[in-house]
């Protein structure tokens, strides 16, 4: 059973920021639920009002705008996952969207959702630090907006100001000269994975010319490694490239040690996502490995 | 506007609309087994993880156990009961019957309700399409060759009724 609460599904997301800024810390938003509702249910959270984003109107868009692919924040991960126009826009963001939880929860939980609530484990926030995704919110005192790649402070923590809503999350449209891809490792189907790593390369004349590593789930919060990624760039890839940057991303990144476990044992399968992400991204980028 | 401790919902629910106001923190499966004494929907881990409360919100496979009742006023829900047609199997329950897919039961009425989905997205699904739909739902005496089998014989008689 769930402790006492209010519930409240305003038809604006004005109205929802309004209540944000009257209740404060004791009202929280609620979209998918997929992640908050355990956490009220054992008790890791505790509110006097929920916040049912759900009823508010035309936020459940996913479309390309100059550029931009643009996802409203009542857009499921179901949606990304099945949608032609992220398909052929950013498949590396449909292709994770996919792999999230599992079927019940990708039919409920939102991609906004998941940003907002940024969870060291959580695939959205990794993706969207490596593409750097542009992320709008809506406070009280109008809106912001933010860039993903230095969104994300680990820990569910973000730069979100108090109060606000992510109303929005745009990525770019990834096509030659540019690839990404995203890779993960999980115990079980549905667990949180234990590993995760994000790459995103742009070619020039087969020569990497920028290279973003961004690693996830071992580390509070997305990690990007910048030894990896000037590591890469300015050369042409080849297999012993690849996998000295790899193991670069490996070595330099700093796991916490747990129950899915070691620091060495993430260490290693953090290697190994890493260089299948990079092997996917360039070929992606149009690029091959010599 | 502010929020309230209750909630009037509004909901179809297997083919019956209703109207009923309850407590505001009342979940989904507790609506549908306490309130409405649908007791199919079965309550098994809790915290979203087993699908043995697996229902369908507007056609789609949800966990009821993480959802408030709240949140389906205007929607269309179906549970495991809402499955039959009168009084004739769903062509994946008499599968399920079949095949015997099941070893004690518990989390079948969640793997019934979640294949009823699958099988209406795609006629014929390939078996890892099938596991990876039924990853959501968690079968603990691990009865999942039986359940994969009869998910392929509902499909096979869906098609063949076709």
């Amino acid at each position: 059973m769930l402790q006492d609460i209010k519930y409240t599904s305003p038809e604006t997301i004005a109205d929802a920021a309004a209540l944000l800024g009257e209740y404060g810390e004791d009202a929280t938003v609620m979209s998918g639920g997929q992640s908050l509702m355990p956490m009220l249910r054992q008790r890791l959270a505790d509110y006097e009002l929920l916040i049912d984003i759900n009823e508010v109107a035309d936020r459940d868009y996913l479309r390309v705008d100059d550029d931009e692919l643009r996802i409203g924040c009542l857009v499921r991960h179901t949606d990304v996952a099945n949608s032609d126009t992220v398909a052929e826009s950013c498949e590396t963001l449909a292709e994770t969207a996919a792999e999230i939880g599992d079927t019940q929860v990708r039919n409920r939980g939102t991609l906004c959702g998941a940003l907002a609530h940024a969870d060291p484990a959580g695939d959205p926030p990794v993706v969207a630090t490596a593409l750097d995704a542009e992320i709008k919110s809506q406070g009280p005192d109008g809106e912001h907006t933010y860039d993903g790649s230095s969104f994300f402070h680990g820990f569910y923590e973000t730069e979100l100001g108090e109060n606000e809503i992510v109303t929005e999350a745009s990525f770019p449209v990834v096509e030659p000269p540019y690839g990404a891809a995203y890779q993960k490792y999980e115990p079980s189907a549905g667990a949180y994975p234990t590993a995760t790593v994000a790459a995103v390369v742009e070619l020039d004349d087969s020569v990497v010319t920028d290279a973003t590593l961004v690693t996830g789930a071992i580390e509070p919060g997305p990690t990007p490694m910048p030894e990896a990624e000037a590591h890469l760039a300015g050369e042409t890839p080849t297999e012993d490239l690849v996998t000295t940057t790899a193991e670069l991303v490996g070595d330099g990144s700093d796991p916490m040690e747990d129950s899915d476990g070691s620091v060495e044992f993430k260490r290693e399968i953090t290697k190994t996502l890493a260089k299948r992400a990079l092997v996917t991204a360039i070929d992606r980028a149009g690029g091959d490995i010599e | 506007m502010s929020g309230s401790d209750t909630v009037t919902i509004e909901v179809t629910l297997n083919d019956r609309s209703l109207e009923e106001t309850v407590p505001a923190r009342t979940l989904l499966s507790e609506f549908l087994r306490d309130h409405e004494h649908l007791t199919g929907t079965h309550r098994g881990c809790e915290t979203a993880k087993c699908g043995a409360c697996t229902v369908l919100l507007d056609g789609d496979p949800v966990k009821s156990c993480n959802m408030l009742a709240a949140q389906v006023d205007g929607k269309e829900l179906t549970t495991v009961e809402g499955l039959m047609d009168g009084d004739e199997l769903h062509p994946v329950q008499e599968a399920f019957w079949n095949e015997h897919g099941m070893q004690c039961g518990f989390c079948t009425p969640g793997f019934v309700v979640s294949s009823a989905a699958l099988l209406e997205e795609k006629e014929d699904p390939t078996i890892p399409e099938i596991q990876d739909h039924l990853a959501g739902n968690i079968c603990r005496c691990t009865g999942y060759t039986k359940i994969i089998e009869s998910v392929q014989e509902a499909a096979d008689m869906q098609q063949e009724e076709r």
